[in-house]
């Protein structure tokens, strides 16, 4: 239940730093031609803008608890009609990067714990440099070369930028899904670089920690199987620290996406944050951002009840 | 009886049915070679705002890439104004009112047919709302355009005088369906003009809409795509030279793509079918990719300069703050500052060379009529030292700023629209120069729109909120092409120094009536001879201090064919949106 009071504390903060910032987006508005003085003066009453600041707080919770975040002023819609979409959008990115992470990131972690200082490893460990070290932007363009690079010389398409084909506009729904797939395929692999990077360092660390504890020793001694020593001992123990983190997934979908997003024209959370914050377009940024520590607060719940599952010291009273 | 008069009537009007032919010379295709169906693959930078024509800002919006044109056409060969939605017109002797004939066939997407009423209903809303981009076109020195329904298909529109520009005026007039539009409008003044503003947001219902172009909207997806699709009724008025109808395309995809790198490797990977490269970094990556037989495309580099230009101006109404205010009027300033303005160093470094330096409101394309010696503030730096030293800044701060006596620096912020990157290289060029000289210019890169509701404020006007701007100019006239009249005019629509209604120094007023007395000769060397003074008027003053044009490029995948014949396929009659060429004529060979 402690997620209650965090939530209505971030969110206090972050309405009062929008508010903080000079003028409010009425200001901004009351220079755009297209809003006329009335719809201003219905819109300080739809939000309470007379009123103290917190009593708009309470006004703009009580609506975002009900579901309602509000308008976006630049696209004249309701800012969920605007954030539902992309919210999507970036979590197809988040989850085919996740799976790519934990599918890549713990076997090539595990290999190296397993044959330390191997060529296997060595060749790992530079390809892990190299992913941790390159910003995701930069290698995003680069893939976007590659890709370019590769359909001249082949004639292989891989997509390079949006979210669906042009030429599908009113495919089945597994022909549009595959599509999706497929072109969220070089941006999920962009942001699984440096996750998998860090994730393969993180769990090869941890391995060669445990392995080298006195209970593995002893379930060799005891004549355990090469396999299950691995997996169900010392990779169980060693990956505790790797499901605390998963908590941080969720808001990483709209932080973490971010730029990749814009280089690929992936119609997520992130351009439309970053157009909003040129538009000023306040409610998208302040809805979006509580909506990031709502995910960040389930987030945190999920890893609890995934730690519990793994970890039979931890239960739920 | 009354049967038999219907019948000779209806005959009578299929008799006298004339579709709007697409002559044979303006594609480089024989009809017989043409493939009919297919889609044209684009992209555009960001996503649209609104279907509504009189909200519509920025480039493109939907809108213009779906209304069909205006009354008049232009022969690109003679340079004449032809009749397009009108079937034919006439001019009365006072060369004041002209009279048209509507074609029988023209109908809007939805199948109603296009009469004069849509032509009197757009006027009427265009000349009420000060909103809207052609409410100026309506007034002229002070007297309105006056227009008439003569019949169903029949009307006239009188101008208050007699000027070279009058057809040109026409032809931007595009209808607006009277059965949405006119209804809306009801009996007019503001409760008429909120009404139609309120019309067509960004989520109505695509099958709602009522467009008179080629193209109408199947369905828009922000973020993701805008879906355009043959409008099957434009065809039965516009034929190709062998009678068939146009488009011959069945629809075009606009993707959006906010990356200008993104947008080019969809091109270089053979996804988008045309691309316009703007520098010679984006030029050679298509030709070194064409070169090496990787790429199917045509190219057609360095076309000429574009019909644009790209300004900087300083903004003279800001009542807030007095020593700005007198320092951006002040004409020495100004002078000073465009001798800051190293244009060879921004053609080098921002254009790679591809463009060619700007001095006054006719843009280079029109070399022509470009008065002679307008370089007169070129780049000079010890010139420009020396014009801030008369002007009381002598001294520099700590920072190597310049004060004044009474301590004022010579600070000021240059703003320009975040999505350019051409403007934000020479605000940032300018910034080095002018530091240099003890000019401290701060650079503010905001979006357009945002721009846009900055330098032209509804209220306020004597009160505006920057302090110098870059931003730009395309389209325009051929027939005067020493600009227009929102530009000259004080407050005029499009005027960026001088929002407020009155003209702050005498030379304004100067250009202005010269700027009239222009558009009423007809005689084309003398014409260019008062063009000449006002460009004169402007060098001396530098209310705008012009920057550079650039080269015009383009590429296209070797699959879209029916480009403009070599002739024609210059910058001066290429598309904003299509390049070379004409959208109804364009075709797909796969």
């Amino acid at each position: 239940m402690q997620f209650i009071p965090t939530f209505v504390l971030s969110t206090l903060v972050l309405f009062f730093i929008v508010q903080a910032a000079p003028g409010d987006f009425l200001t901004q508005l009351s220079q755009n031609p297209r809003v006329t003085p009335e719809r201003l003066a219905q819109l300080k009453i739809n939000y309470s803008l007379d009123r103290p600041e917190w009593v708009q707080y309470l006004r703009w919770l009580t609506n975002f608890v009900q579901g309602n975040l509000g308008t976006s002023f630049a696209a004249n819609q309701p800012v969920w009609d605007l954030v539902g979409p992309r919210l999507w959008n970036s979590l197809i990115l988040v989850i085919i990067s996740t799976v790519l992470t934990y599918g890549i990131g713990l076997l090539v972690g595990i290999y190296g714990a397993l044959r330390p200082y191997s060529i296997g490893d060595r060749i790992a460990s530079v390809f892990a440099y190299f992913g941790l070290g390159i910003p995701s932007f930069f290698f995003a363009l680069l893939v976007i070369f590659g890709l370019v690079t590769l359909k001249q010389n082949t004639g292989w398409s891989i997509p390079i930028t949006g979210k669906s084909s042009g030429a599908l506009q009113n495919a089945g729904f597994f022909v549009s899904g595959w599509d999706v797939f497929l072109h969220a395929l070089a941006p999920s692999i962009v942001l699984a670089l440096r996750s998998i990077s860090s994730e393969s360092r993180f769990i090869r660390g941890q391995m060669l920690e445990v392995m080298g504890q006195d209970y593995i020793r002893t379930a060799r001694a005891k004549g355990l199987g090469s396999n299950r020593v691995t997996y169900k001992h010392a990779f169980r123990n060693a990956s505790l620290p790797l499901v605390a983190g998963l908590g941080a997934l969720l808001p990483a979908l709209i932080g973490g996406a971010g730029f990749v997003e814009v280089v690929f024209a992936w119609p997520g959370l992130t351009p439309l944050l970053l157009d909003s914050l040129g538009n000023q377009d306040l409610y998208v940024i302040v809805s979006t951002t509580a909506l990031a520590t709502l995910l960040y607060i389930v987030g945190n719940i999920i890893s609890d009840i995934l730690l519990a599952a793994v970890d039979p010291r931890i239960r739920f009273s | 009886m009354k049967r038999l008069i219907m019948l000779a009537a209806l005959t009578l009007g299929a008799a006298s049915a004339t579709p709007f032919v697409h002559p044979a010379d303006r594609t480089v295709s024989k009809p017989s070679d043409v493939k009919m169906g297919g889609t044209l693959r684009m992209t555009v930078a960001g996503d649209f705002d609104t279907y509504n024509p009189l909200v519509a800002q920025g480039r493109p919006n939907i809108p213009e890439l779906t209304d069909a044109g205006g009354l008049l056409g232009v022969d690109p060969y003679t340079y004449e104004y032809i009749p397009y939605m009108a079937q034919s017109f006439t001019q009365s002797k006072d060369q004041r009112t002209f009279t048209f004939t509507l074609r029988p066939e023209l109908k809007w997407s939805d199948g109603q047919a296009i009469t004069a009423d849509d032509f009197i209903t757009a006027m009427k809303i265009y000349s009420s709302d000060e909103e809207a981009n052609l409410f100026s076109y309506f007034t002229d020195g002070g007297k309105p355009v006056t227009f008439k329904k003569l019949g169903n298909l029949q009307l006239s529109i009188t101008f208050p005088r007699a000027t070279v520009q009058n057809l040109e005026t026409i032809s931007y007039i595009t209808p607006l369906p009277d059965h949405v539009f006119g209804k809306a409008f009801g009996a007019g003044g503001a409760a008429g003009v909120k009404a139609v503003r309120a019309l067509w947001p960004i989520d109505t219902d695509p099958s709602k809409l009522v467009v008179s172009g080629d193209f109408k909207v199947a369905s828009y997806k922000r973020g993701e795509r805008l879906t355009l699709v043959k409008n099957p009724y434009y065809g039965q008025w516009n034929k190709d030279s062998a009678g068939r109808p146009v488009p011959y395309m069945d629809g075009i995809q606009y993707s959006i793509v906010k990356d200008l790198n993104a947008q080019l490797a969809q091109f270089l990977a053979g996804n988008v079918d045309l691309f316009s490269p703007s520098n010679r970094d984006q030029l050679a990556q298509i030709v070194a990719a064409k070169n090496a037989g990787k790429l199917a495309v045509d190219v057609l580099a360095n076309a000429g300069p574009l019909g644009s230009v790209d300004y900087l101006y300083f903004n003279w109404n800001k009542s807030s703050d007095p020593f700005k205010q007198a320092l951006f009027r002040n004409p020495k300033f100004r002078q000073a500052m465009s001798q800051l303005v190293n244009k060879d160093q921004m053609i080098d470094q921002v254009l790679g060379g591809l463009g060619v330096a700007a001095w006054t409101s006719v843009y280079p394309l029109y070399s022509d009529w470009v008065a002679p010696n307008v370089d007169k503030y070129k780049y000079n730096p010890a010139a420009a030292n020396k014009a801030l030293d008369a002007l009381g800044f002598k001294k520099r701060g700590a920072d190597g700023i310049r004060v004044d006596s009474k301590g004022n620096r010579l600070s000021f912020t240059l703003v320009t629209n975040s999505e350019n990157n051409r403007r934000q290289q020479m605000a940032t060029i300018f910034a080095d120069e002018a530091k240099k000289a003890g000019v401290e210019v701060k650079t503010n890169f905001i979006p357009f729109n945002q721009a846009l509701e900055i330098i032209y404020p509804s209220a306020n006007k004597t009160d505006r909120k920057f302090d110098a701007a870059i931003t730009g100019l395309n389209g325009g006239g051929f027939i005067n092409p020493v600009g227009v009249a929102s530009i000259f005019e004080c407050g005029g629509d499009l005027n960026g120094y001088n929002q407020s209604d009155k003209c702050i120094a005498p030379w304004e007023t100067q250009q202005l009536n010269l700027f009239y007395k222009s558009t009423a000769e007809f005689d084309q060397e003398k014409r260019k001879a008062i063009s000449n003074q006002i460009q004169q008027l402007q060098v001396e003053n530098e209310g705008y201090i012009y920057l550079l044009s650039q080269n015009g490029h383009y590429a296209w995948d070797s699959r879209v064919q029916g480009e403009s014949p070599k002739k024609i396929a210059t910058p001066l009659w290429a598309s904003l949106y299509f390049g070379v060429r004409d959208l109804d004529l364009t075709w797909l060979s796969k």
